[in-house]
């Protein structure tokens, strides 16, 4: 007991009791149960019902406006899930840009999205340069 | 005294640096393909949040030093560190939300890194008020390095928050495994790495100051000099300036 | 063995008083009902919030259990003879002991009620995740409890520290609740918790005593 009594030694158990916890999360497989949105591929093998989150890039050319409907196919370069939008589109959506939607899978495939989030990756392009490096699909964002 | 010393260099050193990231960040680094001007938010939002951590890392090493040492030069170290992590926490949240409405097209979202960095907020600012509990000095100095200690298991939950969960948040461009190279042009690397070092430097300058002015307020309060948990000599002993002498209700 | 007699005297202290217990139990009954009203009426969405309510409750819960850590003792002037007469480790082991079982009845018989009127289906990870995340948040209740235990204003304070501590507890709970949800990496991060905030608390709680 009283070599656990200075502070020193307290303060040295907390240092050592931190890296450990944080040492084994990390190392652990914990984070690949931990999901924030599920990829195209995913939500094509196994459909839910509920509210879900879908992640991936919007696929060139094929963005539609249909009235007030925005119409577009999310990928992750396996799968395309067809994505139709009600609502304004802010921030710098585009083809060729990841994005996150939120809503319901219909029994046709089709996703109904009531939340658009862009997601932009971790690139910034020179704009002068116009250099353009094609961004690598969502569900590799995780490191 | 030695902080004096260092205080000066530091100034102008951050100073000559404030100097060269403005013309850096302003006009030398091009706008983003994609995001346009917005994205030189990047040169403030990212150093404010990374001088942030560093000062709440000051925080936690000045703390457990306190509670180790007993000398009040490590509490006014963590005091001075914990105002200045709070400041630049909340103007690297305000700075993050300006950016992300135009290009994530919200002001703010449920991502784990945000959520932890508002808990951040939340705690530190806990911290500054336990200070401000009790007239007693080494007290208050007490329970804020337990604080301080208590909060430093936060810290590495906003870092893994980004690696556990598949978030929002970009992943941090800068420090990841495999370095900067091809992610960042050259020009928006050094305009952001000098914004970084004129942070850095800008909040070590304000640092220093502050311990300065907090060690002279102690003095004022007739507060026992460093080193010493008790008072060396009983107070009745020690002959009391006018006006300064006791300490404040 | 000190420890066990130190959580009969909190036990005693809280049969004598039930200062705990008169602090909770109406919040506890009234928070859940004001939520099923808050929620609507239809199922689904009182299925969806059930988890995340039950940990809400508790998490708030916790900061009036939070102010009676060491209330009796001060009122009655016995706090400094306590800290003489027993170590401060047994001391924390007794309060947090106590501390323990007062979050657990608190988390029991929230989720009993939200399970009844409610109604929500309970997965037996989420019986697990109570244990766990009362123990974590139940050593932080102590630690912020006894610290803010002489000041002015700290039920203020009492917020901003204690109640963003618990996110974890409140992140982890909900989420083994939600049906169809992974429970293994949530348990293991509620014991992450546990054993950081225990190790913390027992580490910095000689220090809260010295005053």
């Amino acid at each position: 007991m009283n070599r656990l009594a200075s502070p020193r030694a307290r303060l040295a158990v907390v240092g050592v009791a931190l890296a450990g916890v944080l040492g084994t999360v990390a190392v652990s497989g914990l984070s690949d149960s931990l999901v924030y949105y599920r990829t195209p591929s995913e939500v094509q093998a196994q459909p839910t019902h509920g509210r879900v989150r879908l992640g991936g890039m919007v696929e060139s050319g094929s963005v539609v406006r249909v009235g007030a409907t925005l119409r577009f196919l999310l990928t992750d370069g396996a799968h395309d899930v067809p994505v139709a939008f009600a609502g304004r589109t802010t921030g710098i959506f585009r083809e060729g840009q990841g994005a996150v939607v939120e809503g319901t899978l219909d029994t046709a495939g089709v996703f109904h999205a009531d939340t658009l989030l862009v997601k932009h990756s971790n690139e910034y392009v020179d704009g002068r340069g116009k250099t353009y490096h094609p961004p690598t699909p969502a569900g590799a964002a995780a490191p | 005294m030695r902080s004096i010393t260092i205080e000066r260099p530091v100034g102008w050193l951050a100073v000559a640096a404030t100097a060269a990231a403005a013309p850096l960040t302003l006009v030398a680094a091009p706008p983003d393909a994609l995001q346009g001007d917005v994205q030189r938010l990047m040169y403030v939002h990212v150093p404010a949040a990374w001088v942030a951590y560093l000062a709440f890392g000051v925080v936690a090493v000045a703390s457990a030093g306190f509670l180790l040492r007993r000398d009040l030069r490590w509490d006014r170290a963590a005091q001075a560190a914990a105002e200045l992590g709070v400041g630049l926490t909340a103007l690297s949240l305000v700075l993050g939300s300006l950016w992300a409405r135009p290009v994530w097209g919200t002001w703010w979202s449920w991502d784990p890194r945000l959520v932890t960095t508002v808990v951040l907020l939340l705690v530190y600012v806990g911290y500054l008020g336990v200070r401000g509990l009790s007239t007693d000095r080494m007290l208050n100095a007490r329970r804020a390095a337990v604080v301080g200690v208590l909060a430093v298991v936060n810290v590495p939950i906003v870092h893994f928050s980004v690696v556990w969960w598949r978030a929002l948040h970009q992943p941090p461009t800068v420090l990841r495994p495999g370095g900067p190279a091809g992610e960042l042009p050259v020009l928006m690397l050094v305009a952001l790495l000098t914004a970084l070092a004129a942070f850095t430097l800008a909040a070590a300058s304000v640092w220093l100051r502050r311990i300065r002015i907090l060690a002279a307020t102690d003095r004022d309060r007739g507060v026992p000099p460093a080193g010493a948990a008790e008072p060396a000599v009983p107070e009745l002993i020690v002959t009391p300036r006018p006006e300064t002498s006791g300490r404040q209700p | 063995m000190a420890v066990g007699r130190l959580v009969t005297r909190e036990v005693g202290i809280e049969v004598a008083g039930r200062e705990a217990t008169t602090a909770v139990a109406p919040f506890v009954l009234v928070a859940v009902l004001l939520a099923g009203l808050a929620f609507g009426p239809a199922p689904q969405i009182l299925a969806a919030v059930a988890p995340g309510t039950i940990w809400l409750v508790t998490l708030l819960a916790a900061a009036p259990l939070a102010r009676g850590v060491a209330a009796a003792e001060q009122d009655e002037g016995c706090w400094d003879l306590l800290r003489l007469l027993v170590s401060p480790t047994q001391l924390l082991a007794g309060k947090l002991a106590a501390m323990w079982l007062h979050l657990l009845i608190t988390w029991a018989l929230t989720a009993a009620l939200v399970a009844v009127v409610f109604p929500a289906p309970f997965p037996l990870a989420a019986i697990v995740a109570g244990p766990l995340g009362a123990l974590g948040l139940a050593a932080v209740t102590v630690a912020f409890g006894t610290l803010l235990a002489a000041g002015r204003r700290r039920s203020g304070l009492l917020s901003v520290l204690l109640l963003p501590s618990g996110l974890p507890v409140l992140v982890a709970g909900t989420a083994v609740g939600l049906p169809g949800s992974a429970g293994m990496p949530w348990l293991a991060l509620l014991v992450a918790y546990d054993v950081l905030m225990v190790v913390a608390t027992w580490a910095v709680f000689p220090v809260l005593l010295e005053e």
